[in-house]
């Protein structure tokens, strides 16, 4: 159990800046995700923690200790790769205590530290058997027991559930979850999967471009988006957007959402324009009596939960959707808008709904730096 | 005493792993290259190193261009690539396609056609030189009884019997590496490819030239490299079957360069033609390689 | 996939067995010398199958010449050459599998030319070398001259193994708490050992089939001649003594071509991996 520090780490690959000025300081027994777009330097970062890549500047500290140069072997860490990185020549047995081997500790206290992460990790009917006879989840897990049994002072984890399967990963990821907080150990996740990171974190790093761009709770990144690319990134589906103008009257301001006015629940301060880009997320969207009147183009069914298609109010379409928002989910454009309900009514393709937008749930960006405006 | 596992000395971790070769490599590959740059340069019969150095002189290279043999031989040497090479292409791919297909026993049959390789060239060549006898040889005896020819090759003393010669020996030692190359270029090409032209309807022919071909073109260029370079390098087959006889008929510059060497003891000459052939090697090799790489992309 | 019919069967089976059999017949035909007695190889038509077959030629062999040395010779050179090679190229292939190194490009690509080296350019500089360090004669200097072209090989085809082998894997071994030796040893070659054993083989192979380097630099030296300058020379002096001839070819061929069926499937992967690049 350590606390992380990172300070003004940089990385460089020749001319190219992989991670930018990346400060952070991870608390102990946290359970902190980095998110991001691929490419984005989370798994360069993390790599870097472990002491895979070498740190071009700045200093990283675990408990408190300067690692920066400092070994993989060294810095009393465990990794769970994509991978698994189990090694195919050895039984679950070995893999899982090579790492204590290594450290000279007694055979006989290996064996009592193996077996007892097998119990918890359900392996013990497969210490025999090599990686090769095992299933993806099995070897997950050995990956797993690996890390643990050496009760290091970090856990980092690199995509650890991106080959699994759907069920599987679901199942997975609530079983990490208790067993980081059964056993208490700061743990670094990496993800490019934006819900495992809401499920999971104790704590959430988005990360772009080498650039952190918002630390926060999911409570946090999910209800006040620091800029207009975490708004779009968290959340599934992503928030919606349209360019509109701040009218300000009264002491109150508003904008407009096709004919009708919307009230913000704030008067924005520092506006660079008379304009601005505003966020709604699909589920904020209201369909009843009263609105802006919309024709559906898509309605896709979940059961009780339904996502409407319909297009955004003309000249209010934004640019900044495609430049900034990298989903990985359905495809976005700029003249499409989502609401999400769930309820019993039936909706139909060409079917002319009103939707609301109800005050207090509007995001406001700049149109020039993309950052939320409060 | 470093630490190789800090992440800021792991490259020096790897610059201390390839010493050794890179040592060894300037030892026994650059330094006699640049050495037998400078025998070419020097008038002497055999070369040594140390002691007193000759001038440096052209006259090896002057001998050279004058001279009927290493004209000859580069004739020798561009009729043996076009012919091994082609022969050993035509052999090579049709035995690919054929243990390509599905049937039992075919890894057996892969086992076996590829068996040539196996066989060091000398064993090689001894057994074709037998074979090839001119009075007891077996093919002597078939081309008899099936009324091909008349009397006996001399495939010892006919110039264009023993070039043959030659070249049925390089064939059989060579095409099974074209054919291994080629069954792995062909077992690469998605199966995908052929159902989508078998549903366009096209033939198993129109499949073999829009299919097959075009996939397989970037591994022939690269196989057809190796087998030329083969062909211009190879000292052993031409050596132990006719030692480059007769009259200079299977004397490609390989052979040249030894003979002058080590058979006339003109180790300037010899290599003169060697770093000739060398540069020939190299720009061949750069040529083919290239044009190739063009075309994958 | 439809079904071949009868007929397609039939050709098929007969094709692959025709091509076979003519593509084999040298070699079937070194076994079928190599047992006849001398006097049946002078008959017209000639035997195609063994009727009286001479097992004691191999014995007459090994009493008539030094066989059984140039053999032990050949063995030691191929050995010889096969450790060297795989020492230097296992940690050469290594470190340009696995580090970005400034200069590793042009290595890896001089590595790929030293195949386009003529030997008998090579062999000149390398007979001047020998001499003035006193190694003309001995079987180290084969063993170095055939190292010019079996160690980049060898590099080159190990670099494609470990380009195989996941980095994740010495990665972890590097947070399990080993040195990047302990993880080349304990993890990577263990994992890759299949690559190393068709590399030795294939290297061992080369090396055995070396005619040119064991003629210059042996030559003089009966006692030190390896099997191939042993039968090059037999095919000189004895003309008709074919059957002693496919004898010997058939003890320097065996080796090898044992070895070739045996691991086939692994030297053809790691040749074909080596040219596609």
């Amino acid at each position: 159990m350590a606390t992380i520090d990172f300070k003004n780490v940089q990385k460089r690959y020749g001319q190219f800046k992989a991670i930018h000025d990346f400060n952070l300081h991870v608390g102990e027994g946290e359970l902190c995700v980095f998110v991001g777009p691929s490419g984005c330097g989370k798994s360069t970062i993390l790599k870097m923690l472990a002491g895979l890549e070498e740190t071009t500047s700045g200093s990283i500290e675990i408990g408190g200790r300067d690692v920066t140069d400092l070994g993989p072997g060294k810095r009393d860490i465990a990794m769970v790769f994509q991978n698994y990185a189990l090694y195919p020549h050895m039984s679950v047995r070995s893999n899982i205590g090579f790492g204590l081997k290594m450290r000279g500790v007694p055979k006989a206290d290996i064996d009592k530290a193996v077996n007892e992460a097998a119990e918890i990790l359900e392996l013990t009917d497969y210490l025999d058997r090599r990686p090769r006879a095992l299933s993806g989840g099995q070897r997950q897990r050995v990956a797993l027991g690996r890390a643990i049994v050496r009760e290091p002072s970090a856990f980092l984890m690199d995509e650890p559930l991106s080959n699994l399967d759907a069920k599987l990963r679901t199942q997975t990821r609530s079983e990490i979850v208790k067993l980081q907080k059964r056993l208490g150990v700061t743990t670094i996740y990496v993800t490019h999967d934006q819900v495992e990171a809401l499920t999971m974190a104790t704590r959430i790093v988005v990360m772009r471009g080498g650039v952190i761009q918002q630390v926060g709770s999911p409570d946090e990144l999910f209800s006040q988006p620091a800029n207009l690319f975490v708004a779009g990134f968290i959340g599934s589906p992503g928030m919606n957007f349209f360019r509109g103008p701040v009218e300000i009257e009264n002491g109150k301001a508003f904008t407009r959402f096709g004919e009708q006015r919307i009230p913000l629940g704030q008067v924005p301060q520092k506006l660079t324009a008379k304009e601005a880009i505003f966020g709604i997320r699909p589920e904020h969207l209201q369909v009843g009596e009263t609105g802006v009147p919309v024709t559906l183009s898509l309605v896709e069914s979940l059961g009780t939960e339904k996502i409407l298609h319909f297009a955004t109010p003309k000249g209010q379409e934004t640019d900044a959707i495609e430049t900034e928002i990298v989903s990985d989910e359905d495809a976005r454009d700029k003249k499409t808008m989502l609401a999400r309900v769930i309820d019993d009514r039936r909706y139909h393709d060409g079917e002319t709904i009103r939707i609301a937008l109800p005050e207090g749930k509007v995001h406001i960006f700049d149109t020039v730096t993309h950052e939320a405006i409060v | 005493m470093i630490d190789f596992s800090s992440p800021k000395h792991r490259s020096k971790f790897g610059y201390m792993l390839l010493a050794p070769a890179v040592i060894l490599m300037a030892l026994i590959i650059i330094y006699p290259i640049l050495l037998s740059v400078d025998i070419s340069l020097q008038d002497v019969r055999i070369a040594r190193v140390g002691g007193t150095q000759a001038p440096w002189t052209t006259k090896n290279y002057d001998w050279l261009i004058n001279s009927e043999e290493f004209w000859n031989s580069i004739w020798v040497t561009a009729r043996m690539v076009f012919f091994v090479g082609g022969t050993s292409l035509v052999i090579g791919l049709a035995t690919a396609l054929l243990v390509n297909q599905k049937f039992k026993g075919r890894a057996l049959a892969r086992l076996f056609v590829a068996l040539p390789w196996a066989v060091p060239e000398v064993v090689a060549t001894v057994i074709w030189a037998w074979m090839l006898d001119s009075s007891f040889g077996v093919i002597n005896w078939l081309l008899l009884k099936a009324g091909f020819i008349s009397e006996a090759i001399q495939f010892g003393s006919n110039a264009t019997a023993a070039f043959f010669a030659v070249c049925f020996v390089m064939i059989w030692k060579g095409y099974p590496l074209v054919s291994i190359m080629l069954l792995a270029g062909l077992q690469s090409i998605p199966a995908e490819q052929y159902q989508a032209a078998k549903v366009d309807g096209a033939s198993v022919w129109q499949r073999f030239f829009y299919v097959t071909l075009p996939n397989l073109a970037p591994v022939i260029g690269v196989t057809m490299v190796m087998t030329t370079l083969w062909v211009f390098r190879d000292f052993s087959i031409i050596y132990v079957l006719t030692q480059g006889g007769p009259i200079g008929a299977t004397t490609t510059l390989s052979m040249l360069t030894f003979e002058q060497a080590f058979s006339f003891f003109r180790m300037g000459q010899g290599a003169a033609v060697g770093v000739v052939t060398m540069i020939i090697c190299a720009i061949i090799s750069r040529a083919l390689v290239g044009r190739f790489a063009k075309s994958v992309h | 996939m439809k079904k071949r019919s009868l007929l397609g069967n039939f050709a098929l089976y007969g094709t692959v067995t025709a091509v076979c059999v003519v593509l084999l017949f040298p070699i079937y035909w070194m076994f079928l010398t190599a047992l006849s007695p001398r006097t049946q190889l002078r008959s017209y038509p000639p035997n195609f199958w063994p009727r009286d077959p001479q097992w004691n030629v191999f014995s007459d062999l090994l009493a008539a010449q030094p066989f059984g040395l140039w053999m032990w010779n050949t063995i030691m050179v191929a050995t010889a050459t096969m450790i060297l090679s795989l020492t230097i190229g296992v940690l050469a292939a290594y470190a340009l599998s696995r580090h970005r190194l400034r200069g590793g490009q042009p290595l890896g690509l001089f590595i790929l030319t030293s195949k386009m080296l003529p030997a008998t350019l090579l062999v000149i500089p390398l007979f001047a070398i020998f001499k003035s360090l006193g190694l003309v004669g001995s079987l180290w200097s084969v063993v170095i001259a055939q190292a010019t072209l079996i160690v980049p090989f060898a590099t080159w085809m190990l670099k494609g193994y470990f380009d195989t082998i996941p980095a994740e894997l010495e990665q972890a071994a590097l947070v399990d708490g080993c040195s990047p030796l302990g993880a080349l040893f304990r993890i990577v070659l263990p994992v890759a050992s299949p690559g190393l054993a068709a590399t030795a083989l294939y290297a061992f192979v080369i090396s055995w089939s070396d005619f040119l380097y064991a003629r210059t630099f042996l030559a003089t030296s009966e006692s030190k001649w390896t099997l191939n300058v042993g039968i090059a020379t037999l095919k000189g002096e004895f003309v008709t003594d074919w059957n002693t001839i496919m004898a010997a070819s058939l003890m320097a061929a065996v080796p090898i071509i044992g070895v070739y069926l045996f691991l086939e499937r692994y030297l053809v992967g790691g040749l074909s991996a080596g040219a596609e690049k």
